[in-house]
């Protein structure tokens, strides 16, 4: 029988969800995976829900079918050392699953469950396949959030608190702060900060002298709790207005979009996220 | 004059250089220090035209001794004057980097009286910068033209990249434009960083192992054919480069390991691109420059010297040598491949990539299936990423149009220029000049060109 089974949008809802379709031996026509409760299931089709990803069971569950995957994927490939894949590889290979299911996308769910299926079942070929549709799917997913990852780099910005510490807001469009926390502790290892993202409802906290942060998921009231709570330093806004003067006196007459048709702004910072960059405000 | 005013005016005096990357570095933090540099850079912010706004970009200060005729600063301008004190940039600078706006200081200056009191000033700021406040990211230093090789060498060690200015392509308008400066003023650093960045390559590698040099094209399609791991999804482009690359790491290095750059000005004097493109590849090859910008002039000033106010500024010439100057160091193509002496200007309607190949189309059809890495790079579409993407994909079968497309290749461009096992994509002209029509037509319909030419009649109705 045909089965719609909701699972929770993330890593490890996903791979548990995999990791049942095998455990009940579903056919992989005869099931397909989707995060959205309301989503409509199709003539035919069941509904079935995957148990939450925060039971030990689940989590042991996802973990295996994540080594699983990874060790399809990885068999016989020449660049790992004592069981290990070097780092710059991270994106090419099984950490492209990572960042596929970090995107917001609805379709994310059934294209790492396409993209899992065929890796049990081609192995290390499937290494040199970049142009099958479902590799490329999950491509195009895991490169949609290293896209937003460095956007995050990039536009993230932070304001100092009466304390002393830093703390930004911040709200891309797919799950980036657990791949980007390390390189916020790396930049800032001797200041305490906050980085909140509201939008996933997760929150990375740094102290003094870390190498790394801690993450936390959050829920709503907690995330507005945070954001009510904050008391900037004196001169805070004295910073950002000096960099708005900054960013203002950069401009150049007769290279402007009254002489391009277009402002190239807008390519490269997507306007979603104009509002939190203080050099753009009125 | 508070620090807010000062920042305005140093601001806008800074902006005509255009040196505009953090990268070339890769630096971890460290404990007790602020920051860190990576190699790749970062862009924190974008100006309404495009440029990237990485660093905090600065005069240290803008009251110039010096009257060159080009530029906003000079001695007899009538502009407002102002000057940082050498702590108040540095606290400035690491303010905005901990608030995410910058990567680092980018620190030029007007001449001060002399190229060496206005270094001393530049170096006692950056001296407090790494050493007072512990900053460990990115700088970018401006060295003066006639600055003393000792103080080059001091303000080397506190910077990752330093920069001479050409700004002039050729000597007779560094003569004509600027009076306090000779050709030796400038070429002398930019010896001395060359010669110093190369004695410390030579200590720092372990005596009886070779320099190794960046593998020539051939070298690196056999390395892809070899290979058996897919493609990351995020390259790096600037490893692609074809030029040479030194064995010792930049974070090895004490002295500039980011390198040293130079600006040349366009459009201000006569020189076409032909000679500013054999310029340019004899700067990389013998100063072994990371990169030379280009900065079309903004012609504000009455000088009989230089072109009128009225004058457009030469952006799309400037673009195109930006395309052509990217060409020399990612494709392997040579200045007069670009712009030859007969021809010496490169075409404004389509970029020197297609213009070349449009003049050699008896080098295309090129098979997709079985070209080498080089021949791939020179087809219109087709980049360093994805040339080495093709080369991965068709160790697993043919590649027909449809592959190419989910490579992600331009085949707007490129399906004019290959063929797919054999077959050529029926729906594509092979004259050279009716492929040229066709991209014009293209180029002729963007957003960019419709202005220009709505501009343009507005000029001429009045």
């Amino acid at each position: 029988m045909a089965t719609l089974l909701v699972c929770h949008h993330s890593l490890e809802g996903v791979m548990c969800g995999i990791g049942l379709t095998y455990l009940a031996h579903m056919s992989q026509d005869a099931v397909r995976l989707c995060s959205d409760p309301s989503t409509q299931p199709m003539l035919g089709e069941r509904t079935v829900l995957c148990p939450s990803p925060q039971s030990d069971e689940a989590i042991t569950l996802a973990q295996r079918v994540y080594k699983g995957v990874a060790t399809s994927i990885s068999t016989g490939c020449s660049r790992i050392r004592n069981g290990s894949c070097p780092r710059n590889c991270d994106s090419a290979c099984i950490g492209k699953i990572r960042y596929a299911c970090a995107a917001d996308d609805r379709r994310m769910p059934e294209v790492v469950h396409r993209f899992a299926c065929l890796a049990f079942s081609r192995g290390p070929s499937i290494r040199n396949m970049p142009t099958n549709p479902h590799v490329i799917a999950l491509d195009e997913l895991a490169r949609h959030t290293l896209n937003e990852c460095e956007r995050t780099r990039q536009f993230m910005r932070f304001r100092k608190l009466c304390n002393g510490d830093y703390m930004s807001v911040f709200e891309p469009a797919a799950n980036t702060l657990p791949f980007v926390a390390h390189h916020f502790a790396e930049r800032m290892r001797q200041n305490r900060f906050c980085m909140v993202d509201p939008a996933h409802n997760v929150v990375a906290v740094h102290k003094s002298g870390s190498r790394s942060c801690s993450l936390a998921y959050v829920d709503t009231q907690l995330i507005h709790t945070l954001l009510d709570e904050r008391v900037y330093s004196d001169d805070d806004a004295y910073v950002q207005a000096m960099w708005k003067h900054f960013y203002d006196s950069l401009a150049l007459s007769g290279r402007d979009a009254s002489q391009r048709g277009y402002d190239l702004r807008a390519h490269w910072i997507p306007k979603r996220l104009w509002a939190n960059l203080p050099e753009l405000q009125d | 004059m508070d620090t807010l005013t000062k920042l305005g005016i140093l601001a806008d005096a800074a902006k005509y250089d255009a040196a505009c990357t953090s990268s070339g570095v890769e630096r971890p933090s460290a404990m007790g220090k602020v920051g860190n540099a990576k190699a790749a850079g970062c862009c924190h912010a974008f100006t309404p035209d495009g440029r990237c706004v990485t660093l905090l970009k600065v005069l240290l200060s803008n009251a110039c001794s010096y009257d060159c005729a080009y530029c906003v600063n000079r001695s007899s301008a009538s502009c407002e004057r102002a000057s940082f004190g050498a702590r108040e940039l540095a606290e400035l600078t690491v303010e905005f980097y901990k608030r995410n706006y910058i990567e680092g200081l980018f620190l030029s200056c007007g001449v001060l009286g002399t190229p060496d009191h206005t270094c001393e000033r530049m170096i006692e700021c950056l001296r407090i910068l790494r050493e007072e406040l512990r900053f460990n990211g990115y700088i970018h230093a401006k060295v003066i033209p006639g600055t003393s090789p000792d103080l080059v060498d001091a303000i080397g060690r506190l910077a990752d990249r330093l920069s001479v200015n050409l700004e002039l392509p050729s000597a007779a308008s560094l003569t004509q434009m600027c009076p306090n400066k000779t050709r030796e003023d400038v070429t002398r650093p930019m010896a001395q960083i060359h010669s110093t960045r190369a004695e410390e390559e030579r200590q720092l590698v372990p005596r009886g192992a070779k320099r190794q040099s960046l593998p020539p094209l051939s070298l690196a399609q056999s390395r892809l054919s070899k290979g058996d791991a897919p493609a990351a999804l995020y390259t790096n482009a600037n490893r692609l480069t074809t030029r040479k690359r030194s064995k010792v790491a930049a974070n090895r290095r004490s002295f500039a390991p980011a390198g040293q750059s130079t600006q040349l000005i366009i459009g201000a004097t006569p020189e076409d691109d032909n000679h500013i493109l054999q310029l340019s590849s004899a700067l990389y090859e013998h100063y072994d420059l990371k990169r030379v910008f280009f900065s079309a002039y903004m012609p504000m000033l009455q000088d009989d010297r230089l072109p009128d106010p009225g004058t457009p500024v030469p952006l799309r010439r400037e673009h195109r040598l930006y395309q052509a100057d990217w060409l020399m160091r990612y494709y392997a193509f040579t200045a007069d491949e670009l712009a030859t002496p007969a021809e010496p200007w490169l075409d404004l309607d389509v970029d020197p990539k297609l213009g070349w190949a449009l003049k050699n189309m008896d080098r295309f059809p090129v098979e997709v299936n079985d070209a080498p890495l080089d021949l791939l790079l020179r087809v219109p579409g087709i980049g360093p990423v994805g040339a080495r993407r093709i080369v991965s994909a068709r160790r697993s079968g043919i590649l027909t149009l449809d592959d190419l497309k989910r490579l992600r290749i331009t085949l707007k461009r490129a399906r004019h220029f290959v063929t797919c096992n054999g077959k050529h994509d029926a729906s594509c002209p092979k004259d050279p000049e009716v492929i040229r029509k066709r991209v014009m037509e293209d180029a002729a319909a963007s957003a960019y060109n419709r202005t220009r030419r709505t501009i343009s009649q507005q000029l001429t109705l009045f």
